[in-house]
């Protein structure tokens, strides 16, 4: 291929890239406007199939539009799961570079806190601020937030200790380079896969939140996430399986997204 | 040798208390076990009775102390649901767990060992190349699904499609598709990860040297790569089981299995305080024990450990 045609071809892509980009982010504004928008229940409207009227995705068992439903969760799950992943490896990424310490009692303390979070599995984390919180937005941010600790610690750990154990950073002490600087340049060695891990926990939150919504120790109801609209929906799958088939492929739909997003980064 | 022992006994000793702890001060910030076991409008003097046999009438550092010692001799107290001592209760169901998980273990070691195998004769075979991308990208969207979704898409594939029943009483089928369900992500994490084992095994020159002479055959992939891949993935295999043990909640209730997810979903919604506080502490120890063995034997293999 010659120089043209490659430029030529990189441009297209280019130019395609943003095209569906600017799709994307539409069909998000347009989902979000759809989550936001009322969708009482209509009784005289009852499972209706697709595309019959404005219900688009058909409804459910009390007249909701499915469509606006599923938004809905979707917006609820991703907002709930991506503020607590957020959280999640924030507070991992630190535990990791203090696990760096030269400190033995601080290297012992962090030992001891991850031997404890692998001791206590997600679901019985849930149980146990359960047990104090009860079932709020709360508790469960809480538990969210507990998720992707543990992994993203090691993740920053075992990374950071490759780049501490490496040429560079033996370059930067021999150099008599600052305690603080020294600090940045390994901060700027992890960013790149600060996204693949947060892609990660997000992941792992959004299976948590829906799992324990689905077995009724997660949200209530009246803030439906996809877990609770699952839940909802399982009741009533022998009468009617389109909504649970619509909410479970949105579910696996961000899992397999997000997973793709910490795949193509990790390579 | 002794000393990373009786390290990894201490850290075992130490995060086992530690979680210890942490369940029993956790379940009484919730409030008073009593109050909330039993029905409202209970006299106050049964309350004192109960409270007296369930070793709850002293001060917290008592309560603590009685709690321990009880735990020495494993005794978890009586279940409040059951009427039963919570360590009968909870070995009851606990097998059916072990067993949904052990199913679980198998289907994946076979997934795996298939996958490496075909990864291991695709690494040198150009025509196989797009099934083994194929495959690749079939593994990275199961292990994405995760056991829920696999259980809700099983549910409505063989419920709704074809009519199989998952009743917990007459259906015959929930355990097997169950262990599917549990087993299929971590076989698709498994065969991940010996895909690229294989694909970095025969970048090695010397395994270059050994497969350009006799071509990569099976006979070659259980002398060349099957050691390495056991090697590498056993500590893995010891930490998933217990992970796999603890995570099948969802998976019993969406398809009607009555493990100790099952127990641990009716305790808590039935606040047995005794079984919840069981069934947490096993899984805990037990995962503990298995992070830390697996992480001992790992740093006595050169590796970094995990912790």
């Amino acid at each position: 291929m010659t120089d043209a045609a490659v430029i030529r071809r990189r441009t297209i892509w280019l130019d395609s890239r943003w095209i569906v980009t600017a799709i994307a982010l539409t069909l998000i504004a347009l989902a979000v406007a759809m989550a936001l928008a009322d969708n009482r229940m209509n009784l005289s409207a009852r499972q209706l199939p697709p595309l019959t009227g404005s219900y688009i995705l058909g409804s459910d068992q009390i007249g909701r539009s499915l469509l606006r439903q599923v938004c809905r969760a979707s917006l609820i799950t991703v907002v709930l799961g991506g503020s607590a992943s957020l959280v999640s490896v924030c507070v991992g990424f630190l535990l990791g570079l203090g696990s760096l310490s030269r400190h033995r009692l601080a290297r012992g303390l962090l030992t001891v806190v991850i031997d404890l979070k692998s001791g206590l599995p997600t679901f019985f984390v849930a149980l146990l601020l359960g047990a104090i919180f009860g079932q709020t937005p709360l508790f469960l941010f809480a538990v969210l937030c507990f998720v992707g600790i543990e992994f993203s610690a090691r993740a920053t750990k075992d990374n950071a200790a490759e780049f501490v154990g490496g040429p560079m950073y033996r370059a930067l002490v021999a150099e008599g380079v600052p305690r603080l600087r020294r600090a940045t340049q390994i901060i700027l060695f992890l960013s790149p896969i600060l996204v693949p891990l947060w892609a990660l926990v997000f992941l792992e939150a959004i299976l948590v939140e829906s799992g324990l919504s689905f077995v009724g120790l997660g949200l209530r109801p009246e803030l439906a996430s996809l877990g609770v609209l699952i839940r909802e929906y399982y009741r009533i799958v022998l009468q009617d399986g389109w909504p649970m088939i619509l909410a479970t492929t949105t579910l696996g739909a961000f899992c397999i997204g997000l997973f793709h997003i910490a795949r193509r980064r990790l390579g | 040798m002794i000393g990373s022992i009786g390290q990894a006994i201490l850290r075992i000793l130490l995060a086992s208390l530690g979680v210890v702890t942490v369940v029993f001060v956790a379940l009484r910030i919730a409030g008073d076990p009593v109050t909330i076991a039993l029905p409202p409008g209970t006299p106050l003097d049964v309350r004192e009775i109960y409270r007296k046999a369930w070793g709850l009438d002293g001060t917290l550092v008592e309560q603590y102390g009685h709690f321990l010692a009880r735990l020495g001799q494993g005794d978890l107290g009586r279940s409040l649901a059951f009427d039963r001592p919570a360590t009968t209760v909870i070995s009851e169901y606990l097998g059916t767990t072990l067993q949904l998980v052990l199913g679980a273990v198998v289907i994946a070691v076979a997934y795996a060992y298939l996958n490496a195998l075909f990864f291991w004769i695709s690494a040198e075979k150009q025509r196989y190349a797009r099934l083994a991308g194929a495959l690749g990208s079939l593994n990275a969207v199961v292990f994405s699904l995760s056991d829920f979704v696999l259980a809700i898409v099983s549910l409505l594939l063989f419920g709704l499609l074809l009519g199989v029943s998952f009743s917990p009483d007459t259906g015959r089928w929930n355990f097997l598709i169950g262990s599917f369900c549990v087993g299929l992500p971590f076989a698709a994490y498994f065969a991940l990860i010996s895909r690229r084992l294989a694909e970095d095994h025969l970048k090695d020159p010397r395994i270059r040297f050994l497969t350009d002479a006799t071509s990569t055959t099976v006979s070659n992939f259980h002398f060349l790569l099957l050691p390495v891949l056991l090697k590498r993935c056993w500590s893995l295999l010891l930490l998933r089981f217990v992970w796999l043990a603890a995570g099948t909640f969802v998976v019993e209730s969406v398809l009607g299995i009555r493990g100790m997810g099952y127990l641990t979903i009716r305790s808590v919604a039935q606040r047995d305080l005794n079984v919840t506080q069981g069934v947490v502490l096993l899984i805990a120890i037990m995962s503990v024990v298995a992070n830390v063995v697996a992480d001992t034997i790992d740093r006595g293999a050169g590796g970094q450990g995990r912790a």
